[in-house]
């Protein structure tokens, strides 16, 4: 909407005498309540037809303009006709008085229609803009579900990833081994932390032979703090270096207190514990590519 | 004549974002835009000054509150979601009235009753009167005083006037427009005189 239309089809003025159609009163409110022009027009007009409304029911109207404007001459002319007509002015009068109340009459049905017809449209309007309300509720709903079903689906897209990453982990090679250099028959002795920093399939742990390279063949459990044996038991002939490597799998350690003990094969048979090595293990973390 | 839209779309949008980021001058400008159409709008349905401005403060109370949500789905169209927000606290207000003044006077009440009018407002209406009677007294042509008459008070189609008087639609909006320029000059003056004297 542009003030071309707006002067050209006289909205200001049919607006304030209740003389346009609702699409247009829309259309003229959606423009006008950030107008400043058509704001001061409006106010101007609205208070111009309140004064000469007012002005009109007081009659001051004619009395006003006319004495000021009636010369002497024509004044007296204008009584004798007033004798005149003095007798006939009565039953005009009369006759004006009931003209004007059944005009009156007519009015007020009209100005009562009206309002009732223009509360009518204003109700309807209200239903109208309510459901498209709850339309707009409804599509918010839908917009905010789906945002919730987006928000999942990326959940399960890096649970993927995690998972394919973990799976890639298990098939490559263990990353490390820690040498267990303390050698405890107690488990008061203080533990050797194994920090598993990038979590593969198996990690190695290495047990000192020194003084027991007589054994034949070896042992290696590992237990958990309630005693409990976790994973298998690696066991093995007695390598050529100093060390015992064993290989462990990750997964069957979570983090927490395990103890090794180690176990070597005599000569006559019989076996020997070589030492139990208190750890702790820390998982630290998961290994990005 | 056509000039370029008061609030431009982007405008707008660029308001409703920085008043949902917590901005209270964005707020403010908000407000400042729309104040005075709001009022007219809602003082059209309502027909009374104090309602007006109740109805006026929480349209725009809901409006924001709305804005912070981030309920304003269309921000470039915010003026058309204030209207329609005055509309409906105003038909609500008056639905509310009725119901209140029908039961009072047992279902014959028709009208809303203004409780009374200060005397500020009184003492305007009564010059609105005072203005419109110098300005008709101060116009020379009689067909002009007509023209005034038959269309502000007996709302007489502007066409029909306009062959009864044998004028074109030009010469009557010149006599209108003229008619209102003298208004607004005495009016106005006459009105800030006052409010700067209250
Ligand atoms: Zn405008």
């Amino acid at each position: 909407m542009d003030h071309n239309e707006i002067d050209n089809l006289d909205f200001v003025e049919r607006y304030l005498m209740g003389g346009l159609m609702p699409d247009e009163i829309v259309r003229f409110e959606e423009h006008f309540v950030a107008c400043p022009r058509c704001v001061e027009q409006l106010r101007t007009t609205e208070d111009f037809m309140k004064g000469i409304r007012l002005a009109a029911a007081t009659q001051a109207v004619p009395s006003g303009w006319f004495l000021s404007r009636i010369s002497v001459h024509r004044l007296i002319l204008a009584g004798i006709s007033l004798l005149l007509l003095i007798c006939t002015g009565i039953w005009i009068g009369f006759r004006e008085m009931r003209l004007r109340s059944e005009a009156n009459q007519a009015k007020g049905e009209m100005a009562q229609l009206a309002a009732h017809a223009e509360e009518e449209r204003l109700a309807s309007k209200a239903a109208a803009e309510e459901s498209r309300a709850s339309e707009a509720k409804l599509q918010a709903t839908i917009e905010g579900l789906t945002a919730q079903i987006a928000a999942r689906e990326r959940t399960i897209k890096s649970l993927k990833t995690d998972t394919a990453m973990r799976i890639a982990a298990l098939a490559e090679p263990p990353p490390f081994s820690l040498q267990a250099e303390e050698r405890s028959v107690s488990f008061n002795f203080k533990p050797k932390e194994i920090k598993l920093k990038t979590v593969r399939a198996s990690f190695q742990i290495a047990f000192g032979l020194e003084g027991v390279t007589y054994l034949r063949e070896y042992c290696v459990s590992a237990f958990n703090s309630s005693g409990k044996e976790v994973d298998e038991k690696k066991c093995g002939l007695t390598p050529k270096g100093l060390d015992v490597v064993c290989p462990f799998k990750s997964a069957s350690f979570r983090n927490g207190f395990y103890r090794f003990e180690v176990e070597g094969l005599k000569n006559d048979g019989s076996w020997q514990s070589v030492g139990t090595y208190p750890c702790r293990i820390i998982r630290t973390g998961i290994r990005r590519p | 004549m056509s000039i370029a839209p008061v609030n431009n779309d982007r405008q707008l949008a660029e308001l409703v974002k920085q008043a949902h980021d917590g901005d209270p001058r964005a707020e403010e400008e908000i407000i400042r835009r729309h104040k005075d159409g709001v009022s007219i709008i809602i003082g059209r349905i309502v027909q009374n000054s104090s309602s007006t401005e109740d109805i006026s403060q929480e349209t725009f109370l809901k409006v924001l509150e709305k804005i912070r949500c981030g309920e304003v789905r269309e921000p470039e169209r915010l003026s058309g979601f204030i209207c329609s927000i005055a509309k409906n606290l105003a038909i609500e207000h008056v639905r509310k009235i009725r119901k209140l003044t029908s039961r009072e006077d047992g279902g014959n009440a028709e009208f809303i009753p203004d409780p009374g009018q200060d005397p500020f407002t009184r003492l305007l209406e009564k010059e609105r009167g005072s203005v419109v009677l110098r300005i008709i007294g101060e116009m020379s042509v009689k067909r002009d005083r007509d023209l005034l008459m038959r269309y502000f008070v007996a709302e007489e189609p502007k066409d029909r006037i306009c062959s009864d008087l044998g004028l074109t639609r030009e010469q009557f909006n010149r006599v209108v427009f003229r008619a209102l320029q003298r208004f607004k000059e005495l009016y106005l003056k006459f009105e800030g005189d006052h409010r700067n004297k209250n």
